[in-house]
């Protein structure tokens, strides 16, 4: 080991102690840092899977459409079924209505699905917090969680629907009948833009309402391989020829997306001063260090130490204080991942905010997910590790401008 | 090519300190010879530049002008890089002050000389022991400085300063924070242990009872030497 390597380990380790009161401070300030890093980036990560992967289950991996209703679509749906890649492909009608029950109106998308039938891309059946499957036929609706608080209903509660296709009827001078439908089911996806507004109706009672006669408005995928997803929706729209769009979900959600990273990419950016504050520290501890070892230097300059190894000390003090930060922060802002429920339920608890945080929090309290990317630790190492070599550049470069015989002079 | 018979001579070294009312000039032509395994002795009053000769002699001061030579080369035309490299093998420092690292054990301080130079082998451990030993702190190898007196420490700087075995050793007044009997002690360990490894030693100091117990003494005044190159005893 060069013994300027030496030199800056004893500094942090001195021999008879565990650590010098440099080391605790330093390593302590860029373990805090590196911890709270970790544990944002994770939870952040966790958050934008669980979102990312509700959009997948919510939406499909693809959606296959022309523009406008697509009849006779069973061989378009055999062909997509037997396409490479597609593991499940369902027909969809989507629109908007009008629902009321009681005196209480709302505006929410409806969905025409049949879930009984094989191959289904949503898991409906999951997502179900009351009521069963079984019971949905064309006189039933299943109700997204957000409609049902919105509209006060429950499961065997009669609601009216009003679709678009009755405004035609009010200007023929005709009186529109709402179509009646009995709530069979409350579902909660995870994902509140479909909680908050949606319900789910039989395909006829879909077409029934939205005058389709026998057709769907399209084709929703499941396929092998998401993350290739963009390359296969241009492929497949190649293959089914003119007239048909494939769209991936990541394309539908692109502004969610977006958001989603850019929400991260930003606040770890704030989060990285935290780091950079710590530098500040190291470099200003470093300093008064190399002032105190003034006649250190001096002597090492007489022992036969050159400038730049010298330097190299203070330097090395730096990126060793960092490391340990890293090493440290690491397996701290592991615990706190690892203990994130009881310390949630600890904060809650202190607060007495419990119950008005499960209210409005989307998820449960002890289900706060995390997920863990490499390039995430590998940035935070390394940008931990530059501030480091940064902060010991300044009481470097006054250790190697130290003229020798000053610094064995020096009181 | 034959060995010099000087271990140092510089030549007509001087030195001059530029304050912010004048320039001061600490050394005045000075020359100085030693021969291999010679003790020299430099007395002076305070300020009288003893210490800036010590550090010019060793270019941890560069001369403003003069001609020093290490065992024949000249060290002046030599680079840095050159003096840092013969400084750690060539020369051995004894200070007032000690001048420990306070992070290193008596032993790791005496290895510290080693390590600059190359990496630590059991041989190396050994010696370091045998001179810790020597100086009689065997028992206290293991002390951080803190735990040492200033007595102990000293002899500590000693047993470094000879750790590589260099052929020569620049003391600056090692005893002056040191009371009289220590003092005493530590002279007795330096020139014994100088002898005993045929090292050349240049020392700085007040007292002259410990100049009289080297081959030789000079006596600086003004920056000039007052007192030939004679052998105090011969």
């Amino acid at each position: 080991m060069p013994w300027y390597l030496y030199l800056a380990i004893k500094q942090l380790f001195p021999t008879g102690r565990a650590a010098s009161f440099f080391a605790w401070i330093s390593i302590t300030g860029v373990a805090l840092g590196v911890a709270i890093l970790i544990v944002f980036a994770s939870v952040m990560n966790g958050l934008g899977d669980r979102i990312r992967s509700k959009v997948e289950e919510t939406f499909g991996h693809a959606h296959v459409f022309t523009g406008s209703i697509i009849y006779d679509y069973e061989a378009l749906l055999e062909t997509l079924q037997n396409y490479p890649g597609v593991t499940a492909a369902t027909p969809y009608t989507n629109g908007v209505l009008m629902m009321q029950y009681e005196n209480r109106p709302s505006f929410p998308k409806i969905t025409g699905l049949n879930p009984w039938e094989e191959n289904q891309v949503i898991p409906l059946e999951d997502y179900l917090d009351i009521g069963s499957i079984d019971d949905f036929n064309d006189q039933k609706v299943i109700i997204s969680i957000g409609v049902a608080h919105q509209l006060k209903a429950s499961v065997g509660d009669e609601v009216n629907l009003y679709s678009p296709l009755m405004l035609q009827q009010i200007k023929r001078d005709e009186i529109p009948l709402p179509m009646e439908l009995e709530v069979c089911g409350i579902f909660a996806s995870g994902f509140n833009e479909v909680d908050n507004n949606t319900i789910i109706v039989t395909r006829r009672t879909m077409q029934e309402l939205y005058g389709l006669g026998d057709g769907i408005h399209g084709v929703m995928l499941l396929i092998e391989d998401p993350d290739n997803v963009f390359e296969f929706t241009r492929q497949l729209e190649q293959d089914l020829g003119e007239g048909y769009q494939s769209l991936s979900w990541m394309e539908a959600n692109e502004n969610l997306l977006f958001l989603l990273q850019f929400e991260k990419t930003i606040m770890l950016f704030l989060l990285f001063v935290i780091l950079i504050i710590a530098g500040f520290c190291i470099g200003a501890i470093l300093i008064v260090t190399a002032l105190q070892k003034t006649r250190e230097i001096g002597l090492l300059h007489a022992m036969g130490g050159r400038s730049r190894q010298l330097a190299a000390i203070f330097c090395l003090d730096g990126v060793l204080v960092s490391m340990m930060g890293c090493i440290v922060g690491t397996l701290f802002g592991f615990a706190l991942i690892f203990s994130r429920t009881f310390l949630i339920k600890l904060m809650l608890y202190a607060t007495g905010k419990g119950n008005a945080f499960q209210e409005h929090y989307p998820l449960p309290i002890t289900d706060l997910p995390v997920a863990y990317q490499v390039t995430d630790f590998v940035l935070i190492y390394l940008f931990c590790l530059v501030v480091g070599a940064l902060a010991g550049l300044y009481p470097a470069w006054r250790a190697a401008r130290m003229k020798p015989s000053d610094a064995i002079r020096a009181e | 090519m034959s060995e010099p018979s000087a271990i140092l001579e510089a030549r007509g070294l001087s030195k001059t300190f530029q304050t912010p009312t004048r320039p001061i000039q600490v050394l005045d032509e000075a020359n100085v010879s030693l021969a291999y395994g010679e003790s020299l002795s430099i007395r002076g009053e305070s300020g009288a530049g003893k210490t800036t000769l010590l550090y010019l002699l060793s270019v941890l001061e560069n001369p403003d002008s003069g001609e020093l030579f290490w065992a024949g080369e000249d060290a002046l035309k030599k680079s840095a890089d050159w003096r840092a490299r013969k400084r750690a093998t060539f020369m051995g420092f004894v200070f007032q002050a000690y001048y420990l690292m306070p992070e290193l054990s008596a032993i790791e301080n005496v290895l510290l000389a080693r390590r600059l130079i190359d990496k630590v082998r059991s041989e190396d451990r050994a010696r370091a022991e045998a001179l810790l030993e020597r100086v009689g702190l065997a028992e206290r190898a293991k002390q951080v400085p803190t735990k040492l007196s200033g007595g102990e420490k000293q002899r500590v700087a000693v047993a470094r300063a000879l750790m590589n075995q260099p052929p020569l050793i620049l003391a600056d007044e090692p005893t002056g924070n040191l009371d009289e009997r220590t003092g005493e002690h530590i002279m007795d360990l330096l020139l014994t242990l100088c002898a005993e490894e045929n090292t050349s030693l240049i020392l700085v100091t007040h007292n002259p009872e410990f100049a009289k117990r080297t081959d030789r003494g000079l006596f600086l005044h003004n920056g000039r030497f007052t007192s030939g190159n004679e052998p105090l005893h011969p």
